[in-house]
């Protein structure tokens, strides 16, 4: 199985909580999931979660200059963003431990 | 829908001003950078122009982020523009370009007709540029007159020897009968070719066959005048 396709419906949940610990620019965000364990993330999905979910209100963002870099657009979660995270984290957690036991009860070593 | 603005208790100023991509450290990768958005954009024009100005707005500092912590190339660390663009319409939750605008001209496969005419043009130039000319094609219009006499003389003398004096051993009369052929020959040939060019198509392609025997006439000639 590819972890690739499985991280394409979780990238939402990844990218919420990753913001939820600190406000973020793109490149930041990416690289802290990557440093979190989600080497194979892209930069043109992590890009892309962060601009849908910024058009569907979950996001805001603010603009910070930078006197050695480009100026970074930093996104950060409003109320609409910490429900949709509160909730996508209850779905993503059952569905883990029914998959989790699902295995478990087929004897699939862990 | 939110809107840019301050989060409540963050000590970041918040300016309206849009980025610069010009002031990054990799100031120089400005034009690298430039053309991975140019390419990127042009596979998205199928895209509402909100839609898409909005997903692409802040790639610009994006790009310049991974352009200054990785001096590799863009296209190493981010793969083709066409194949970016293509994850980050999917990550955003937009349908896939539709195949008219994920190709981009550049990219369209090349016709085997395409290819022969590029072929040949090619060797038009490196053939013409061999012997001096920009074209092939130049060389052998330069040469046209030279043919038309070399035509004329050769047909005419090859008719008058065979018809008459093959296998004979020419005298000084016959020399001089042989030199008269061969130029009235020339002189008609010119006579013809100069007429040809003006002519129109279907005379010109007539001229071209009649052009076929007499070019195998020279060969045969070539071949055979040690026996004469």
């Amino acid at each position: 199985m590819d972890a690739t396709q499985l991280l394409k419906g979780v990238l939402d949940v990844a990218v919420l909580a990753v913001l939820k610990t600190g406000d973020g620019y793109g490149y930041d965000v990416l690289r802290r999931l990557r440093s979190a364990g989600l080497e194979d993330v892209g930069d043109a999905s992590v890009y892309g979660t962060l601009r849908r979910l910024y058009a569907g209100g979950a996001l805001t963002t603010y603009v910070v200059p930078s006197d050695e870099g480009p100026h970074r657009k930093y996104y950060a979660l409003n109320k609409t963003g910490h429900d949709q995270l509160a909730q996508s984290a209850k779905i993503w957690r059952s569905f883990a431990s029914t998959m989790d036991d699902l295995l478990t009860e087929q004897g699939v070593a862990a | 829908m939110s809107t840019d603005a301050s989060v409540g208790g963050n000590s970041r100023t918040t300016v309206a001003a849009r980025s610069d991509v010009a002031s990054a450290p990799g100031g120089t990768r400005t034009a690298e950078i430039a053309a991975y958005l140019a390419d990127v954009r042009a596979v998205m024009t199928d895209l509402d122009p909100g839609v898409r100005d909005g997903l692409l707005d802040d790639l610009p500092e994006h790009l310049a982020e991974v352009a200054a912590a990785d001096t590799a190339p863009l296209q190493s660390r981010l793969g083709s523009p066409a194949a970016f663009a293509a994850e980050l319409r999917s990550a955003a939750g937009l349908a896939p370009a539709p195949p008219s605008v994920a190709r981009r001209p550049n990219e369209q496969p090349v016709s085997p007709a395409q290819l022969a005419r590029e072929f040949a043009v090619g060797l038009d130039r490196s053939l013409g540029r061999l012997a001096g000319y920009d074209t092939l094609r130049e060389l052998l219009v330069a040469l046209r007159p030279g043919w038309w006499v070399l035509r004329g003389a050769g047909v005419a003398s090859f008719l008058a020897i065979a018809t008459r004096y093959a296998s004979y051993y020419m005298n000084f009369a016959d020399v001089i009968v042989m030199s008269l052929v061969a130029f009235i020959g020339a002189l008609i040939s010119v006579r013809l070719g100069r007429a040809t060019m003006r002519a129109n198509a279907s005379t010109r392609t007539l001229v071209a066959i009649i052009n076929v025997p007499c070019v195998l006439v020279l060969l045969y000639a070539a071949l055979t005048i040690q026996r004469y």
